[in-house]
């Protein structure tokens, strides 16, 4: 397993709705992306100028992008880095049937395919029992749709990484680094509002080099418990980084953003989102200057 | 050393999971034990908590254990009997909001904490929102006025279908959209610009064949303010729930959502934006949003201080009898005054 990540890797936020800077740009977003084809143009481009990794959440539009990007051409070009699940799709369904609801709703898809038929002897009845088994499937599900994919590292939606860091629950995050370096032969990777106390809790757990993507910005947005913390953590621990919100989600000049960036160390890749031809051009041109290859 | 504050939490649902997260991340606080009636609940932490004590029993969690405090965290209609439950033991609770599934339900529980030292504050977290407060400290700040006429809706993209659950069933809910979900924009209305006075208010279902799915309100304020207020689970591209309020002042206006503030003062003809960005301050653990963190904090601060939290169950029985309002005059189709 080769723990290289490219060094820019291009956000899929922008495509499904998400914005931190302000939910008036997200909804901007999805009526831009509402045609896919735009979407998969921003891809086209980004590879075109040199960018070599894509993330992309679970979302129920993933299919639909990948879909497109394997017409296009750009499969063999690409490296994905999945972030699952999509937290948000979750809390939504939560609200709409309950937890037993959601639960029951994931687990359809296992209870018709003939594949999970064979993995689970005895079927959703005994997922439930057993909460590893069901974590488990649960990851085998989301991560369906990347199967005939190049995929480099499997990132953890911070929504369930700092759960699991919260609950100080050593024993799940043991679980999925060995089911994704088993099953799936990549990078199992974090992402976290809180870097600080996740890398000195995986320090104490014996969890050596995480990789772990976290904000990294100049004005310290998302950056618990505080940016002076997050660099002196940056700075001490055996870390590698793939910096998102370098721009405090859009707030910062790119200049600014990404000269405080790249004089940090440990920054092995960023994370960038792009909605349009100039964006993307004055994006890239200036993490290719910066030291993103 | 300061006593450890010992926590129980009843429903181990979204909102249960995410305090029981925040509480067992704060310094001088320890999830003892946790109540859910289904077995999975038990199941699941059983292996991410295993030193914390897991109960299908409320009742016999808190007899059992030796709780200071206890989050409430199931479907609304079982608040106040849960809540009383506390009460009779002495120990302090928070309730998510809202508190109750009607104003006479809560009118009985402020009654019985007559006499009876027990911290309690209800999950308005709106108040430990950066753009919220900043907000309120503007207004209160006396620069632009007097409020004049408000606008201000709250929606999310949520129920394009019937839901099934708790919410969505009247009983256990005590209403739709208003009751649970824009009762934290009636709160952070209140919270800003004091008591109502009136509502002439409309409400309409869609998909959910028993609560509302759409409601609309025009509310009078006892400072003179008016305006309206319009909220909705059924709204396309609204990926998170949006609050948005714009208000006109004798001498100004602002506007405030969960992203930004900005104000315009007639003094110095200027409009100035703040947003999230600029007002940011880090928390110990964030998980799905700072004001919970700052919120859990803030109760437990309370508690250990012995003083009583400014959103305690008195504050949301106001919250709760304009809601009360707004239906009553739903069905009425007429203006109903709040006493």
């Amino acid at each position: 397993m080769n723990s290289d990540i490219d060094p820019i890797i291009l956000g899929h936020n922008q495509f499904i709705g998400v914005s931190h800077l302000s939910q008036e740009v997200a909804r901007t977003g999805v009526e831009r992306f509402s045609d896919i084809k735009k979407a998969v143009d921003i891809i086209k481009i980004s590879s075109d100028m040199g960018v070599k990794g894509m993330m992309l959440s679970t979302h129920h539009r993933a299919k639909d992008i990948l879909d497109l990007v394997a017409d296009e051409g750009l499969s063999d070009k690409l490296k994905f880095y999945p972030l699952i699940p999509y937290a948000q799709g979750y809390v939504r369904k939560v609200n709409e049937v309950g937890i037993m609801g959601l639960l029951n709703e994931i687990l359809k898809p296992a209870g018709m395919s003939d594949k999970f038929k064979i993995l689970f002897k005895g079927g959703i009845s005994f997922l439930r029992k057993d909460f590893i088994k069901l974590l488990e499937t649960l990851l085998d599900i989301e991560l369906l749709t990347f199967n005939e994919f190049n995929v480099k590292a499997i990132f953890l939606h911070n929504v369930l990484t700092d759960l699991g860091l919260a609950l100080q629950a050593e024993e799940i995050f043991g679980f999925y680094i060995d089911h994704i370096k088993e099953n799936y032969n990549v990078v199992p990777a974090f992402g976290t509002m809180n870097f600080a106390k996740l890398v000195k809790s995986f320090d104490e757990w014996g969890i050596k080099k995480p990789l772990v993507m976290a904000s990294f910005n100049k004005v310290g947005f998302q950056m618990n418990p505080s940016r002076e913390e997050c660099e002196l953590i940056l700075r001490d621990y055996d870390v590698d980084v793939l910096a998102m919100s370098t721009l405090a989600a859009g707030y910062l000049k790119p200049k600014d953003g990404y000269e405080y960036l790249f004089s940090l160390p440990k920054i092995k890749s960023v994370v960038v989102g792009v909605s349009t031809r100039e964006h993307a051009e004055e994006t890239f041109n200036l993490l290719h200057q910066y030291g993103g290859k | 050393m300061e006593k450890e504050i010992n926590a129980g939490i009843i429903g181990l649902g979204k909102m249960g999971i995410l305090h029981t997260g925040i509480l067992n991340s704060l310094e001088g606080v320890k999830v003892t034990a946790i109540a859910d009636k289904e077995s999975i609940i038990k199941k699941i932490f059983g292996n991410v908590l295993p030193s914390v004590r897991k109960y299908e029993s409320y009742k016999k969690m808190l007899d059992e254990e030796d709780l200071d405090i206890v989050f409430i965290t199931t479907p609304t209609s079982l608040h106040v009997e849960m809540a009383e439950e506390c009460i009779d033991r002495g120990i302090n609770f928070f309730v998510e909001k809202p508190l109750g599934t009607s104003r006479e339900e809560c009118k009985t529980l402020i009654f019985k904490t007559e006499g009876k030292s027990v911290t309690n504050m209800v999950g308005y977290c709106k108040h430990f929102v950066d753009t919220f407060s900043k907000a309120k400290e503007l207004i209160d700040g006396g620069n632009l006025g007097k409020p004049v006429y408000l606008t201000s809706y709250m929606y999310v993209s949520q129920q394009f279908s019937k839901g099934s659950g708790w919410r969505y069933k009247k009983e256990a809910s005590g209403g739709g959209v208003l009751s649970i979900l824009a009762t934290h924009l009636v709160d952070v209305l209140l919270w800003f610009f004091g008591d109502v006075t009136s509502v002439d208010g409309h409400i309409k279902p869609y998909y959910s064949k028993e609560v509302e799915d759409f409601v609309h309100s025009y509310l009078m304020f006892k400072n003179g303010l008016e305006g309206y207020m319009d909220a909705s689970w059924s709204v396309r591209n609204y990926r998170l729930p949006q609050i948005n309020i714009e208000v006109q002042f004798e001498k100004g206006m602002l506007v405030v959502t969960e992203d930004y503030v900005k104000y315009f003062s007639d003094v110095n003809s200027k409009f100035n934006i703040l947003y999230k960005q600029d007002l940011y301050k880090g928390v110990e653990v964030d998980i799905g949003g700072a004001e919970y963190t700052r919120e859990d904090k803030y109760f437990v601060d309370c508690v250990k201080n012995h003083k009583p939290a400014e959103l305690d169950i008195f504050y949301a029985y106001k919250v709760q009898c304009v809601i009360d309002a707004i239906y009553d005059s739903a069905n009425k189709k007429g203006s109903v005054e709040i006493m």
